[in-house]
């Protein structure tokens, strides 16, 4: 049954694939800007002003 | 049984996928926001004011503001005014292939074709009059 299956539906991974990919890459980029952010207000709570290149950052 | 459900239903996965991967940007985008408020809290606690590139990222969702950021490559597609023919003739090529699909009931799938065509020619269709009814009139 599962062999069928998979004889049957082998492309349906490539779609699938690209779905999983898309998803953990908005997670990356989830992470990405949250560890930004962490850094941002540790400057902040030490009072000290945020680079721009820093601050450029959130953008990406 | 399941794979009976399987065979018949498989192209139910692209829309549910589609619903489950808008649900977990949305969540991302969610708690990208609360770390945001976080930091300008940090800022109002110490009596200071925020950066004003903060303040702006605050105004908009984060997609939004990737779109306005136009001075910096991209890897992601950007929906662009540019870009809507090319979305009219992307999904009008699309509608036709499943269309096409449909009729010559290729892999016995003729009626999950229909529903696809159906939905990349609407898809197709609005994208037309929204290039049409623009504001600024007709990109070409």
């Amino acid at each position: 049954m599962a062999y069928d299956l998979f004889r049957d539906f082998w492309w349906l991974l490539f779609p699938l694939s690209f779905m999983v990919l898309g998803a953990f890459r908005a997670w990356l980029t989830y992470r990405a800007r949250r560890e930004v952010m962490t850094v941002l207000r540790d400057l902040a709570a030490k009072g000290q002003e945020p680079p721009a290149a820093l601050l450029a950052q959130l953008n990406r | 049984m399941f794979e009976d459900l399987f065979r018949q239903f498989w192209w139910l996965l692209f829309p549910l996928a589609a619903f489950v991967f808008g649900a977990w940007k949305n969540w991302l985008d969610y708690r990208a926001n609360q770390a945001m408020l976080d930091l300008i809290k940090t800022y109002a606690a110490s009596g200071r004011e925020p950066p004003a590139q903060l303040l702006a990222r605050l105004d908009r969702r984060w997609r939004d503001f990737d779109e306005q950021d136009e001075d910096r490559p991209r890897h992601g597609f950007r929906w662009r005014r540019e870009r809507t023919w090319y979305r009219v003739v992307l999904f009008g090529m699309l509608s036709s292939g499943f269309a096409f699909a449909a009729v010559t009931n290729i892999y016995g799938a003729g009626e999950a074709f229909t529903i696809v065509a159906f939905v990349l020619g609407s898809i197709c269709v609005a994208t037309l009059v929204q290039v049409l009814l623009d504001r600024n009139g007709p990109t070409v």
